[in-house]
């Protein structure tokens, strides 16, 4: 089984084929591998169909095995599953892995990844994902998803607790 | 005949220049005409034709026939994406697509999306339509719908069903998209950019598609050579990964590959011993060679003849022609064996000629009768057979016997193959004939059991790393579920003709069905899903306002859902099949193709595998005479079902034939019969004995069912003349053609038999049904006619006597019948005379006659010198015949009247 760096919900990001930045880039998806990371979130949408802003907040736990739960606590209370290894079966798709994306280390208050979708499955609907990292421990705190019809994801973690 | 031969003969061998003016003159004319052919490489000529198959075959062709398939596989988990897009980028680059890789084949998700939302009202069925107009008669379904749209916008992978809401908030086209996911027949793994993965990650999937069907594997073999040299380069840049490939063109090119490694192999193999063998027989190079000579002549002339004919000349009949050359070879070693007995060429020729006349009309006769069979390839191959056969016994009487040297110091035996040994008492040989009786009504009992293998892939040759690859393929298809696909096709002469068949075929119920129709409605579906909708929104007029006031009220934008409005606006007109080609590429152009104006549409239905055969059969009585069914394992079945048709009236036509000819030859009934009782006994140890080792009947080995009667017939037939010969001369003859009849059998044995060596399924099963046949036919052949023909002497014998002790002095005429009588079964010549002497000029020439001596000069085979002897006792009868074998002929009679002395000569009286 190949590794997967457990950070987001479906979108993760993995090792890449780096330009420069390689060193730092490796540290920061390394400090990513945990065995566990759960973390509380408040989701913030932007959908092209909607006038407002859809926040939707809760807890997600990811696990090295690809064990994904979502606790969403508001607007509703609500438990999702998922197993990575069931998605290609149950759903048609994989969880992105390894080199799904271009990588490039942005300048700012911590690290920011900027992370653009290579293959065809994905570049069809996400046009790039930002990623901010705590600068001292180097753990994703907030990503954004831009999607190519004009949605926009934000994604903010708190009382992130990781087991290496 | 035999005369007319001898003539030529005589001329030729005097006038040696212009023998071999005449055969170069020959040899050129023919090497011109096959030059100037054109030769193809098309196995469907094999096939029966007739609407049926050719139905079959062009289904067969667009179903699976052109695809290449690589897999890539992880060692210890390693990662395979990287090496496939490799492989992906440097096949691209070499100028070799591989399918959803290519600029056009990022027609992404939303492009579909929005063609179904576009026209959906098209797709429709008058049910869908029903549906919509159900849901949105309950006041509270938009709003209730509108709430479930935004909740699932919540989630992050709603960026993906957004795009579909904006054509469809209500979910009315919804049956339209399950209808179009069904399509998918991949049922484990997923699809990504282009490649196919299982679901663990750890197997991907590379498929390429070859430009067009193509039946020239040298086409396919290119292709494949640059593919393994990319493959080779990935396993270089990768070595954790693993790359095997296979696919219909990889099997065809592995097939032909390996039946010339195999027939190569053998026939050098082949070669090296026959000609060691015919050497140690003939003990003259010079023999040997001319052996040689004699068959290429005869292909080479034969293939001109065909050449000449036919503007294009497949390489599967020279194949075929070559193969007939080890039946052809029967001729030649037949002459030369004998001459090595003899020192006088005419004469051994002379000998020689009626039974290798006989045996080659007969043979011939087999080889017309495939001209009844209803593959065209079938016919070609029996009218060249019969040509090659004619045209090399046309060498082997008139140009061979004069090219071949003289053999001044003839054999008394064969120094090879010896046959005297003790002579059976009678009870072993009662003992033998009820052994043979009783194991032939064994062998007819097991015969039955023998059946025609239809499923050609039993004789294909496939490497592991292909099997290998199918197996993955399947786990892709099947998911390990017992399921199987039954494939309808309905076909039209138009394309609106081919729908509306597929539309109305009424077997949805029996399965999960996909249809090509869920994606190309006809014109005339069209039509009537369009009255539907018009009628749907004049029911539901108010249906954007009140969407859109709703919409906004949930918080939706105005312009939401602008296309479905625009859909909702659009009048819609049917439109062509070219107009849902989007549609098409999704489940592949397979689906639905136009061939010499006939229109084929396949669709899918998956059921039980326990209940396919069931299934099937019931479909096939539900389905229109415009639709036919079948399912991936039987395809070959239909498509050699013909043949199979075919081969069981060969068998029936072949014997009336050989029957017919071997009657006409030796004018006699029972000989007839005698000469067929071994063929027909062989055939039926022949069958037994494949019932016994399983082996079946296929599209290959069922030539050799041609070739086995027809040598068959020939060692029958030089049994026949050699016991014959024996009889009426006393001379031994037998045993050099059993000597030549071994011979060729051992060397047919050896030409094909060497197959038995090969990987090539199909060679092998050539190689098993030779050794069965070969052996069977020459113990036949050896057997059964001495103890039948003993037999016939026995009875002959009986009736002599039987009218002798009931003859009363009734002049020339009464003896007749026991002169008659005499002769029977001393040969066609002997009976001619018979016929020509013994009629009523001869009987009043013969009763007016005056008392007193008479001799008669070139009496002949003696028939009117015996019937003048017996009729009048009062005549001494004293007869000459220079010709020693009709001397001893008549000599040997079984009558001896007392006043009657046969002289071998004139001088031998003086």
């Amino acid at each position: 089984m190949k590794s997967k760096v457990l950070i987001l919900l479906f979108l993760l990001f993995s090792a890449i084929s780096m330009r420069g930045q390689e060193g730092k880039i490796n540290d920061i998806l390394n400090s990513n591998r945990p065995r566990k990371f759960s973390a509380d979130f408040i989701q913030i949408k932007q959908s092209a169909l909607l006038e407002k802003e859809l926040v939707s907040t809760g807890r997600i736990t990811l696990e090295k095995s690809g064990q994904i739960h979502i606790e969403t606590i508001t607007p509703e209370q609500k438990v999702t599953d998922y197993n990575s290894d069931d998605t290609g079966k149950n759903y048609g798709f994989r969880l992105p892995s390894e080199k799904d994306f271009d990588i490039t280390l942005l300048e700012g208050d911590g690290y920011i990844l900027k992370m653009i979708p290579k293959r065809g499955n994905l570049r069809q609907i996400i046009s790039q994902i930002i990623v901010h990292t705590d600068s001292q421990t180097q753990i994703a705190n907030k990503l954004m998803i831009l999607f190519r019809n004009g949605d926009l994801i934000q994604l903010e973690f708190s009382d992130i607790k990781v087991t290496i | 005949m035999k005369n007319l031969i001898l003539k030529v003969y005589d001329y030729f061998s005097v006038n040696k220049n212009k023998a071999i003016a005449l055969l170069i003159t020959i040899a050129l004319l023919a090497g011109v005409v096959i030059f100037r052919s054109n030769f193809s490489e098309d196995i469907a000529a094999f096939l029966p034709q007739n609407e049926r198959t050719e139905k079959y075959y062009e289904a067969y062709k667009h179903l699976a026939n052109n695809r290449i398939i690589i897999f890539f596989r992880a060692k210890d988990g390693g990662e395979i994406r990287e090496a496939m897009e490799f492989f992906a980028d440097k096949s691209i680059a070499e100028g070799i697509e591989i399918s959803g890789r290519g600029e056009d084949s990022d027609a992404g998700i939303d492009d579909i999306i929005g063609f179904i939302g576009e026209n959906a009202p098209l797709l429709m069925t008058e049910e869908d339509i029903a549906r919509a107009d159900s849901l949105l008669n309950d006041i509270n379904y938009i709003p209730s719908k509108l709430s479930e749209v935004k909740k699932g916008l919540y989630s992050v992978i709603s960026s993906v069903s957004s795009n579909y809401y904006r054509h469809d908030p209500l979910g009315l086209f919804l049956p339209v998209v399950e209808r179009i996911k069904s399509l998918n027949p991949i049922k484990q793994g997923y699809y990504e950019d282009g490649f196919l993965f299982s679901d663990d990650g750890e197997l991907g999937a590379a498929f390429m598609e070859l430009p067009s069907f193509s039946t020239k594997t040298s086409e396919s073999r290119s292709l494949l050579e640059r593919i393994n040299t990319i493959k080779n380069t990935v396993l270089r840049d990768f070595p954790d990964v693993e790359i095997i490939s296979t696919g219909a063109p990889e099997v065809a090119v592995a097939n032909a590959d390996c039946i010339r490694t195999d027939a190569l192999r053998s026939l050098v193999l082949a070669i090296l011993i026959i000609i060691t063998l015919l050497w140690l027989a003939l003990r003259r190079v010079s023999y040997v060679v001319w052996i040689f000579i004699t068959i290429l002549f005869g292909v080479l002339f034969a293939l001109g003849i065909y050449a000449s004919f036919n503007s294009d000349t497949s390489l599967i009949i020279v194949g075929m022609c070559t193969v007939v050359m080890g039946l052809a070879a029967n001729y030649p070693i037949h002459l030369v064996d004998h001459l090595k007995f003899k020192s006088d060429r005419r004469r051994a020729l002379s000998e020689q000629i009626n039974p290798l006349l006989v045996g080659n009309i007969t043979t011939v006769g087999a080889f017309l009768s495939l001209l009844l069979l209803s593959s065209r390839a079938m016919r070609e191959f029996g009218l060249i057979g019969a040509i090659t056969l004619v045209c090399t016994i046309f060498f082997v009487l008139i140009f061979l016997p004069v090219f071949l040297p003289v053999n001044e110091n003839p054999l008394r035996k064969n120094d090879l193959i010896s046959f005297k040994g003790k002579k059976i008492g009678s009870k072993a040989k009662s003992a033998l004939v009820l052994i043979f009786t009783i194991l032939t009504a064994f062998f007819f009992w097991k015969s039955l059991d023998v059946s025609f293998d239809t499923d050609i892939s039993h004789i294909n040759y496939m490497t592991d790393e292909q099997k290998e690859g199918f197996a993955a393929m399947e786990s892709f298809l099947n998911n390990g579920r017992e399921e199987s696909t039954i494939y309808i096709v309905s076909t039209g002469n138009t394309v609106e003709e081919a729908l509306q068949a597929e539309e109305g075929l009424g077997v949805d119920s029996l399965g999960k069905i996909i249809r090509i129709s869920s994606l190309v409605p006809s014109i005339r579906n069209q039509q009537k899903s369009i009255l539907k909708w018009q009628e749907f929104k004049s029911k539901h007029q108010d249906l954007i306002t009140s969407l859109r006031n709703a919409s906004v009220k949930k918080g939706f934008k105005q312009d939401a859902f602008e296309p479905f409005f625009a859909t909702l606006r659009k009048d819609f007109q049917p439109e062509a099949p070219s107009f849902f080609s989007k549609l098409i590429s999704l489940v592949g152009e397979q689906f639905l193709f136009v061939v010499n104006e006939k229109a084929f549409i396949l669709s899918r239905l998956e059921v039980d595998g326990a209940e396919l055969i069931k299934t099937k059969d019931h479909i096939m009585s539900l389905l229109p005479e415009t639709a036919f069914a079948f399912s991936e394992k039987d395809l070959s079945a239909h498509l050699i079902g013909g043949l199979s048709d075919d081969f069981n009236n060969l068998g029936f036509i072949c014997g009336v034939i050989v029957f017919f000819f071997l009657w006409l030859c030796f004018s006699r009934l029972e000989v007839a019969l005698l000469a067929f009782l071994p063929i027909a006994m062989g055939w039926l140890w022949i069958l037994g004995l494949m019932s016994i080792f399983g082996i079946k009947f296929n599209i290959v080995n069922f030539i050799l069912a041609t070739f086995i009667f027809g040598q068959g017939d020939d060692y029958t037939i030089f049994v026949i003349e050699g016991l014959i010969y024996e009889y009426a001369t006393g001379k031994k003859i037998l045993a050099s053609y059993k000597s030549a009849i071994a011979l060729s059998a051992i060397i047919m044995f050896i030409a094909i038999g060497v197959l038995i060596l090969s990987r090539h399924p199909a060679l092998r099963s050539l190689a098993e049904l030779t050794m069965i046949g070969m052996v069977m036919v020459v113990v036949m052949a050896w057997m059964v006619p001495p103890v039948v023909f003993e037999a016939l002497l026995k009875i002959k014998r009986y009736y002599l006597q039987k009218r002798l002790s009931k003859m009363q002095d009734t002049g020339a005429k009464g003896y007749a019948k026991i002169v008659r009588l005499e002769y029977l079964y001393k040969g066609h010549e002997a009976a001619r005379e018979c016929r020509k002497v013994l009629c009523k000029k001869t009987f009043e020439t013969i009763d007016n006659l005056p008392p007193g001596p008479v001799e008669i000069n070139n009496a002949g085979y003696g028939v009117y010198a015996l019937l003048l002897a017996l009729s009048r006792k009062d005549i001494s009868v004293t007869a000459y015949e220079p010709d020693e074998d009709k001397y001893l002929t008549a000599s040997r009679n079984s009558l001896e009247p007392d006043n009657l002395r046969w002289r071998n000569s004139v001088f031998d009286y003086l």
